[in-house]
């Protein structure tokens, strides 16, 4: 059908809670390559985590994929079980959750929970899935001798590479980081990037970055989607989106973020808060907060279509700001 | 900066020679383990001062003292050594009556406001509390008439709906506003923002940092901006101080120090922030990543050597002192 690697088409999620639905993901599109990094970003709330989740069908009561496809090699992960999920999670599709880090068991040594992993999924015996952990290990920069420690004799970088390698162990094709750096200091935060940045390189495999932290996406990612309230406002190549945001939302952030280098702008910050998710605004999700808006924002809302290689903007006057709301697809 | 005189040069805040041990062995349980650690030096011997309308930026990684200094102003926790004057006066010798009456003017806003205030009391309450603890404003009319002003001052308008609301029916931004209101409301001279932002989204983030600026402007606030973001240090204050393991390693005017780093950590700092890409291709001469969180180093070495791919012997006998380089502009490494 297409070359994509992975494939969203008009997905929904939503968690039914007692006060109503919240549509944490409402109608994304979107499509990774084979080999690309993608960064998905946006504000607390926003739904990036529950994009992710959804990806790997890992959504619990009371949430639940509404509609929409997740075409990952052209098979529909939407239509599959628990079950058949279970063998395509990990092998071609793994998650690095939020502080993975942490999540490493404090009373098992850490080569004992890679190889556990291992196990779980393919059918090896105790030896090569010790000799497979040892040869992870050394790919994201861990010494041999330290298979046998444990999580706490690591620092916080050492063990978020230990929680990469781990997602590594089935060789992925499409691997989904969650906030995999925050928190860590920054100069380690560089260095455990550049290991992500170098796996995907050398393993050829497409990652989606999920991340609050725009200046960092641009600056390690070849593509962009920005989220607002469940939706996705723009989609563009990261080097374009730098020079010209086209959303107003994505303007705003923009202008938001101080530099440490060339002149000192003034940062602006996007008056109001994001919606309230139980009761969203009409129309456009952002017009209440946006300086452009006008009559038809509030009663119509702007689509997004993807399209290769095009600037795209879910905003009604994207064209004004030199994007292009529609395109062939 | 070090300074020559040991009295107060007329600068309102004067730092020389400040120290924290933390001793990790005082308790029973940390003696009986056989393997006992050296005591934690938070701070070793900072030296650094800041006037009136001025913003001095302290950046570090997590763990490099800049709270406990935070702290140690504010004689929250008392130092181990070295002595802090405040428009003249040494906190470090105060008593409670002189120290209560000197904490009257300066302030602290803390880093996450999901937890500084306290969520089962009312915006009023909580930005009065300064007021009922330092016994000001006791008429109840003129506080009111306080705390809507100072409401305003911030933007939490409309301030008499505000007003009435409790912790958890704000935002996050607005919480910070009241939190910088409860700071606010004595006027002090001093103000210590420990990572204000860090806890806020992007959108509201600069909100917050462009009222920390103008107050700081309209109330001639000096002010120490504590944060491990280069960025914002750079948009918050004008000079700042690079913190590594307690000590200050280099510090200069802001375009000074992000033009012409010397210290390699100061340099690594400023390539990471710069470009991600351009770190890596140099990554090797730039920093070596720790195994552990913990290394014990021999007395008297560099902190920085562990670290550091410019070693030389010096490096790991000696502990290399600030040394001024340019106008106002100090680094502490051998390589000088």
């Amino acid at each position: 059908m297409s070359e994509d690697l992975l494939l969203i088409q008009d997905l929904s999620t939503s968690y039914f809670t007692s006060l109503g639905e919240v549509k944490a993901v409402n109608g994304v599109s979107l499509a990774v390559q084979e080999g690309e990094m993608l960064g998905l970003v946006g504000e607390s709330g926003c739904g990036k985590t529950t994009l992710g989740l959804s990806i790997m069908k890992l959504i619990d009561p009371p949430g639940r994929i509404v509609s929409g496809e997740i075409l990952l090699k052209d098979i529909d992960l939407t239509k599959k079980t628990e079950k058949e999920m279970r063998t395509i999670r990990w092998r071609d599709v793994a998650l690095i959750p939020q502080s993975a880090m942490n999540a490493l068991n404090p009373v098992f040594k850490i080569g004992q929970q890679i190889a556990e992993a291992l196990r779980a999924h393919e059918r090896v015996t105790t030896k090569e899935a010790w000799n497979r952990t040892k040869q992870l290990l050394e790919m994201v920069g861990i010494k041999e001798e330290r298979i046998r420690d444990y999580p706490h004799e690591f620092s916080g970088g050492m063990k978020q590479r230990v929680s990469i390698a781990m997602a590594l162990v089935c060789n992925p094709d499409l691997l989904i980081s969650d906030e995999s750096t925050t928190g860590l200091d920054v100069m380690t935060q560089a260095q455990v990037l550049g290991l992500i940045d170098e796996l995907q390189r050398s393993l050829h495999m497409a990652i989606i970055m999920i991340s609050h932290d725009l200046p960092l996406v641009l600056d390690i990612c070849d593509s962009l989607a920005i989220i607002y309230a469940g939706k996705l406002v723009e989609l563009a190549e990261a080097k374009a989106f730098a020079d010209l945001p086209v959303h107003p939302y994505s303007q705003g952030l923009m202008h938001s973020i101080p530099q440490v280098h060339g002149p000192q702008a003034a940062c602006k910050s996007i008056p109001g808060s994001p919606p309230d998710m139980i009761n969203p605004p009409h129309g456009c999700m952002f017009h209440p907060r946006c300086a452009f808006a006008e009559d038809v924002c509030g009663k119509s809302e702007p689509v997004l279509k993807t399209s290769r290689g095009i600037r795209l903007a879910a905003c009604h006057f994207a064209d004004r700001f030199g994007g292009r709301k529609d395109a062939k697809h | 900066m070090p300074s020559t005189s040991p009295q107060a040069g007329g600068h309102l805040i004067e730092v020389l020679g400040l120290k924290k041990i933390f001793d990790t062995r005082s308790s029973i349980l940390a003696r009986m383990r056989a393997k006992a650690r050296k005591p934690v030096l938070a701070v070793d011997g900072i030296s650094f001062h800041i006037d009136r309308g001025e913003g001095l930026g302290l950046i570090g990684e997590s763990g490099c003292g800049k709270t406990t200094t935070a702290m140690l102003l504010l004689r929250l926790i008392n130092p181990s050594a070295g002595k802090i004057f405040f428009d003249g006066l040494e906190l470090t010798s105060m008593n409670a009556r002189a120290l209560r009456l000197a904490r009257r003017r300066m302030q602290m806003v803390f880093q996450d406001p999901y937890e500084s205030l306290n969520p089962g009391k009312s915006v009023s309450s909580i930005i009065a509390e300064p007021l009922v603890v330092h016994r000001l404003a006791r008429d109840k009319r003129q506080r009111e008439s306080m705390i809507t002003a100072i409401m305003e001052q911030m933007g939490l308008v409309p301030a008499m709906e505000l007003v009435r609301r409790y912790p958890h029916e704000l935002s996050g931004g607005q919480r910070q506003r009241v939190a910088i209101a409860r700071a606010l409301i004595l006027q002090p001279e001093f103000i210590i923002a420990d990572e204000p932002t860090s806890m806020l989204d992007v959108s509201v983030r600069a909100g917050i940092l462009n009222l920390l600026r103008s107050l700081r402007d309209e109330m001639q606030l000096g002010s120490l901006f504590i944060t491990h973001d280069l960025a914002l240090a750079r948009y918050m204050c004008e000079r700042i101080a690079v913190l590594y393991n307690g000590r200050i390693v280099e510090t200069a005017e802001r375009e000074e120090l992000l033009a012409n780093p010397i210290h390699p950590y100061t340099r690594a700092l400023i390539a990471v922030a710069s470009s991600l890409s351009e770190f890596w291709a140099q990554e090797e001469q730039m920093i070596k990543e720790l195994d552990t969180d913990w290394v014990e180093l021999p007395d008297g070495c560099c902190r920085f050597h562990p670290r550091c791919p410019h070693q030389h012997d010096d490096c790991e006998r000696q502990e290399p002192e600030l040394v001024e380089v340019g106008r106002e502009h100090w680094v502490a490494c051998h390589r000088v």
